[in-house]
C-alpha cells in the first residue's frame, strides 16, 4: 500500500521559513535605515541564504496531529519560531563620516528593495502551492 | 519581530528627521534674530540621536542593548551649537555694543541648507521601507486567497 504523503510538502516548510527570516531580515534593514543618522550606531542583518542553507525547521518543536487510521493524510506542524542570528553588516572601505556610524544608506536601501521583492515571491510562490492544494480538493473544478 | 515593529522602527525614524527639520527651520527662520528671551543671539539648535531598543521580550531587549537587535531612533536631547556668535559691524542697530559691532546668530545658511537636503534624504529612505513593509505584508495576506 503507497504511503500517503504529506497535505503540506517539504517546499511549503521551506517557503515558510524564507518569509520568516525575510521579515527578520526586513526588520534589521529598517533599523539600519531609521538609524543612518544615529552616532557609532553599527548596522548588522539577516544572513538569510546561509540562515536557509543549515536550517532545517526545528525538529522538538513539532506537534503533528495524531493519525488513528494510517491513511490519513498526515498534517505536518508548523515550525515554531524563527530564530534567525543577525550578523554585523561590515562597514564600507571609505567613508568620510566623523560620527562613528558605518551605515552605507545606499546599499541598505538596495537590500531592502532586493528583500521585498524576494518576499512577495516566496508568498506568491507559497500561494500558488495552496492554490493547487485547492484545485486538487476541489477535484479541479 | 515583525512587520508591525519593522513599521514601528521606520515611523520612529521618520520622526527623529522630522524633528531634525524643525530644528533646521527654526534655525534659518532665526538666522537674523538678536533677541531671545535667555538673552543674547539666537543660537543654532541641533537634535542628537540616540538608538532605542525595540520593547518586547527580554531577550531582545537585552541583546538591542548590545548593538545585535533591531533598535527604533529617538531624539535623546537637543543641544546648542556652541561656537561664537558672529560679529556684524552694524552702528545704526539698535542691539549694537559700544564699537558698533551686533552680535548676530552662530547660524550658517550653506550648512543648514546641506543638513536639511540630509534630513530629507533619510525621510525619503524611511518612507521606501515602511512602503517595502506594507507591500509585503500585503503580499502575505494574498496567501490563500
Amino acid at each position: 500500500m503507497p504511503q500517503p504523503i504529506g497535505l503540506f510538502d517539504s517546499t511549503m516548510a521551506t517557503l515558510q521559513r524564507t518569509l520568516d527570516l525575510r521579515t527578520a531580515q526586513h526588520q534589521a534593514l529598517s533599523s539600519n535605515v531609521a538609524n543612518a543618522d544615529t552616532p557609532h550606531y553599527r548596522p548588522f542583518e539577516v544572513a538569510v541564504e546561509e540562515e536557509m542553507r543549515k536550517q532545517r525547521p526545528p525538529a522538538a518543536r513539532q506537534v503533528d496531529l495524531v493519525r488513528t487510521q494510517e491513511k490519513h493524510l498526515p498534517v505536518g506542524g508548523a515550525a515554531a519560531g524563527v530564530s534567525a542570528a543577525l550578523r554585523p553588516v561590515p562597514a564600507p572601505a571609505f567613508s568620510l563620516r566623523a560620527d562613528g556610524n558605518t551605515v552605507d544608506l545606499d546599499r541598505t536601501m538596495g537590500a531592502l528593495a532586493d528583500n521585498s521583492l524576494k518576499y512577495k515571491t516566496s508568498a506568491q510562490l507559497l500561494s500558488g502551492k495552496l492554490k493547487s492544494l485547492r484545485n486538487v480538493i476541489q477535484g479541479g473544478r | 519581530m515583525d512587520l508591525y515593529d519593522a513599521l514601528q522602527t521606520s515611523s520612529s525614524g521618520l520622526s527623529a528627521q522630522r524633528l531634525r527639520m524643525n530644528l533646521i527651520s527654526a534655525n534659518l527662520a532665526n538666522v537674523n534674530t538678536t533677541r531671545t528671551p535667555e538673552g543674547g543671539p539666537y543660537r543654532r539648535k541641533e537634535v542628537v540621536f540616540e538608538a532605542k531598543p525595540n520593547p518586547g521580550a527580554f531577550r531582545d531587549a537585552l541583546k538591542a542593548h548590545q548593538g545585535k537587535a533591531p533598535a527604533d531612533v529617538q531624539a535623546s536631547k537637543i543641544i546648542e551649537d556652541t561656537r561664537p556668535p558672529l560679529q556684524k559691524f552694524a552702528p545704526q542697530h539698535p542691539d549694537a555694543d559700544a564699537e558698533g559691532y551686533v552680535r548676530m546668530p552662530n547660524v550658517n545658511v550653506m550648512e543648514e541648507m546641506v543638513n536639511m537636503i540630509s534630513a530629507t534624504r533619510s525621510y525619503e529612505a524611511n518612507v521606501t521601507a515602511i512602503r517595502a513593509a506594507k507591500d509585503m505584508a500585503l503580499k502575505a495576506l494574498e496567501i490563500g486567497k
